[in-house]
């Protein structure tokens, strides 16, 4: 008469088990600590604090506060700030102005853009470069992506 | 012949059962002192930052969400919200000295720092800070820079180089010694220095207070409210906020090794029931040539417990090695840029690591009990008559 | 190598003159088959004399091993009485029955009789280090009795190195570990060759020749025949 134990059946699958749990629990740790470190991206405060200190094309990360189609303009903040104190940051937050116009007057850089502006509260990367104008400084903006999507791009 | 030589070949009779096995409890017990190292070295990395604060109570402005709190445990980029006349408010007042803080920032080769405007000397006295080499800047309102001793070694820097900090340039006056805290990322300048470049009419983002009279605490809190319209919050307040998110990552972290480890008894204890099983003759001939009910027990059980503590030996080895190279990868995460720190124990202490080893081996020797019974329970006719 | 005594006599019952090392009395053994009651015994009384050479037999599952069982205690019966030099097995505990196994009863199954992980000495040496011996003790008996049976070459083979008729000799080995006054053998050579079957009953005479009480079950009515007595078990009873 043979018997054969429940558990029997399982032997061979204890370890792959373990493995299992070890790198679930380690690929949740990773997954922590994407966060905002994961892009080389630079941070809505970290440029506003000294914008002149950024040369050249550079990836900026952060939160839309503020969308304005009739003006085609949006406001970033950091992302940080809109996560600990959502769309209304501590007084003296950095908040980046971006024009973005797709028809007639053109950016102060002279380019006209095509897509589309992102919504408020979307999680965007805008490069571009800093450069002054008599209004003093602004940024320049190549290409808007959300995620991996791009919504805008200069017209060439 | 003898019953520990016994237990050793029976464990060795299947090795790759035994290799499996194994496999599974040293697992367990990795994820579990890698989770420890984790956890037990935010920690120690926030007592140090808040220890080093040096401070009784903070000074932030008022209506901050209260998570920002934290930031000023690290050098992040902070409003500059307190005006000068609150803070000349407060630092009229008797028992206490104030130290300032303005966390600013700026980029070295597109890369962020942070930049904080101090007073020089005193803040160098209360947080015992030593030179590597150089001096603090002296003038108040010198283009100099004190700079950590990490974002000294990131950029290069040394002492009489030039950076330019919001369009001005500083010259590099001296570089401090590893602090071990978030600070060591920091440039320091001169406050006055500061609040000028960045034009910020005289405002600072926090300020530090200390309290000659420690039982006097709440009082003078009470006070700075008056005199000023400022949040004040104790650095008691503090790190109970900070810790108490620690403690939840800890917690969890150590959830998911719980449940490593028991998933590795639960191997243990499949692996001693398959051994049963398979083993049913050869309980019957020794119960038939007279090992007693408990003799078998016993075996069955040591076998389990030599999973724990040779699995525990092995699981703390790899453990540790795990730890030193996993957790400056993990360790980089939000959570712990706030605090400033990534640089996380990679060891358990050595009280811990013993802790770790008897557990296993109690959770290896309890997931035994089952399978030993069965075993021990096991007639001899039955075990014999087995087809 | 010793010749079967010539028509051995078949009888039950008791021999009056040695004195009985087993004595069995209505003795009743049931147990559970799938969920119906198997009687395999159903009220056997039978004597055994001490330093005799019994044979049971009768065709399979009529209860010989069963039997056998009782007698070297590996099991209780579910009612009577089963006394073995003196001692009664029904009462005894199970930590007893271990220990009485252990010092006073050899036993040699058909197959399976030895550790497969452990080597020749090291099968013989566990009944003794189960009956408390020394390992200096352990190391010279064995040698003692692996010469007994013919197998001092092979006493660092491991088990499974070895061939039928080479284990059973070696479970005999293990079997006299201890110095049991009673030897009990269930099939011993149901498995082995010719060869092997002759040399393993040369050893089982040679036993019984220095005055030890063995009892086995066999099929064969020719290996029988070398018993002083043959016991027939039939549908759970002794015959008469």
């Amino acid at each position: 008469m043979r018997v054969t134990l429940p558990a029997a059946r399982g032997r061979r699958f204890a370890p792959f088990i373990a493995l299992s749990a070890l790198a679930l629990s380690l690929s949740v740790l990773a997954g922590c600590a994407g966060g905002a470190s994961a892009d080389d991206a630079i941070g809505v405060n970290a440029l506003t604090a000294d914008p002149q200190a950024f040369s050249g094309e550079i990836a900026v990360v952060g939160v839309v506060q503020d969308v304005s189609a009739d003006s085609s303009a949006i406001t970033l903040i950091d992302l940080t700030e809109y996560e600990t104190c959502g769309l209304t940051p501590c007084g003296g937050a950095g908040i980046l102005p971006l024009f973005l116009p797709t028809s007639g007057t053109p950016a102060p850089s002279g380019a006209l853009y095509e897509g589309s502006l992102p919504a408020l509260e979307d999680q965007v990367v805008v490069t571009g470069t800093i450069r002054s104008a008599e209004s003093g400084l602004y940024f320049d903006v190549e290409r808007v992506d959300r995620g991996s999507a791009t919504l805008m791009t200069k017209q060439r | 012949m003898n019953d520990f030589k016994l237990v050793v070949r029976n464990l060795l009779g299947s090795r790759s059962r035994f290799a499996l096995t194994l496999v599974g409890i040293t697992l367990g017990i990795t994820s579990l002192v890698v989770m420890m190292s984790l956890g037990a070295g935010l920690r120690a990395q926030i007592d140090k930052q808040a220890a080093d604060l040096g401070a009784n109570l903070i000074v932030t402005p008022k209506g901050w969400c209260a998570y920002e709190q934290v930031k000023v445990l690290s050098g992040t980029q902070l409003p500059d919200a307190i005006p000068a006349e609150d803070l000349a408010a407060i630092e009229q007042l008797e028992g206490i000295r104030v130290l300032p803080y303005l966390t600013v920032g700026s980029a070295i080769d597109n890369e962020p720092v942070p930049v904080t405007g101090i007073r020089m000397d005193e803040t160098v006295a209360s947080k015992r800070w030593s030179l590597a080499e150089g001096e603090v800047p002296q003038a108040e309102e010198a283009l100099e820079v004190l700079a950590g001793a990490a974002v000294a070694d990131s950029f290069g820097l040394a002492v009489g180089d030039a950076l330019t900090l919001r369009g001005a340039t500083f010259t590099v006056a001296g570089v401090l010694e590893a602090a071990g805290t978030g600070d060591d990322g920091v440039l320091f300048i001169p406050l006055a220095a500061a609040q000028k470049v960045y034009e910020t009419d005289g405002r600072i983002s926090f300020a530090a207070v200390q309290v000659d009279d420690l039982d006097a605490v709440d009082l003078a809190a009470q006070r700075i409210t008056d005199a000023a319209n400022v949040a004040v919050v104790s650095d008691r307040q503090l790190l109970a906020s900070v810790l108490s998110v620690v403690n939840t990552v800890s917690t969890t972290l150590r959830i998911i090794a719980a449940v490593a480890v028991l998933t590795a008894a639960f191997g243990i204890v499949n692996t001693m029931l398959m051994a049963t099983f398979e083993r049913r003759r050869e309980i019957g001939i020794m119960k038939s040539i007279g090992s007693s009910n408990a003799r078998i027990f016993r075996t069955f059980m040591a076998e389990a417990a030599t999973y724990g503590v040779v699995g525990g030996l092995i699981g703390l080895a790899v453990g540790t090695g795990v730890s030193r190279l996993l957790t400056p990868l993990i360790a980089q995460n939000e959570f712990t840029a706030f605090v400033g720190g990534a640089r996380v124990d990679a060891v358990p202490p050595l009280a811990d690591m013993a802790l770790i080893l008897g557990g296993a081996v109690v959770v290896a020797t309890l997931a035994g009990v089952y399978p030993a019974w069965r075993a021990a329970r096991l007639t001899p006719v039955e075990a014999i008559s087995y087809e | 190598m010793s010749s079967a005594p010539m028509g051995a006599a078949i009888t039950g019952g008791t021999t009056a003159a040695r004195e009985h090392v087993m004595t069995v009395r209505d003795a009743h053994k049931t147990y559970e088959g799938r969920g119906v009651p198997v009687h395999a015994l159903r009220g056997v009384d039978l004597d055994i004399d001490t330093g005799s050479f019994t044979c049971l037999i009768g065709p399979s599952g009529h209860g010989k091993s069963t039997l056998l069982h009782l007698l070297g205690g590996l099991d209780r019966p579910s009612s009577g009485s089963v006394t073995v030099l003196g001692e009664h097995i029904e009462r005894m505990s199970d930590a007893q029955l271990a220990r009485f196994r252990a010092h006073r009863i050899g036993f040699v199954f058909q197959f399976f009789n030895l550790l497969k992980g452990l080597t020749v000495a090291e099968n013989v040496q566990l009944a003794m280090s189960f009956a408390g011996a020394s390992a200096r003790e352990q190391r010279s008996r064995t040698d003692e009795l692996l010469a007994s049976v013919g197998l001092s070459a092979k006493r660092d083979a491991r088990a499974n190195e070895l061939s039928g008729g080479q284990m059973q000799r070696v479970a005999i080995a293990r079997a006299l570990a201890n110095d049991p006054e009673v030897l009990l053998l269930d099939e011993p050579t149901g498995n082995l060759d010719s060869a092997s079957e002759s040399e393993v009953l040369g050893i089982l005479d040679g036993l019984h020749a220095e005055g030890r009480t063995i009892v086995m079950v066999t099929h064969s009515l020719e290996i029988a025949a070398r018993a002083e007595r043959i016991v027939e078990v039939h549908d759970g009873r002794v015959l008469a």
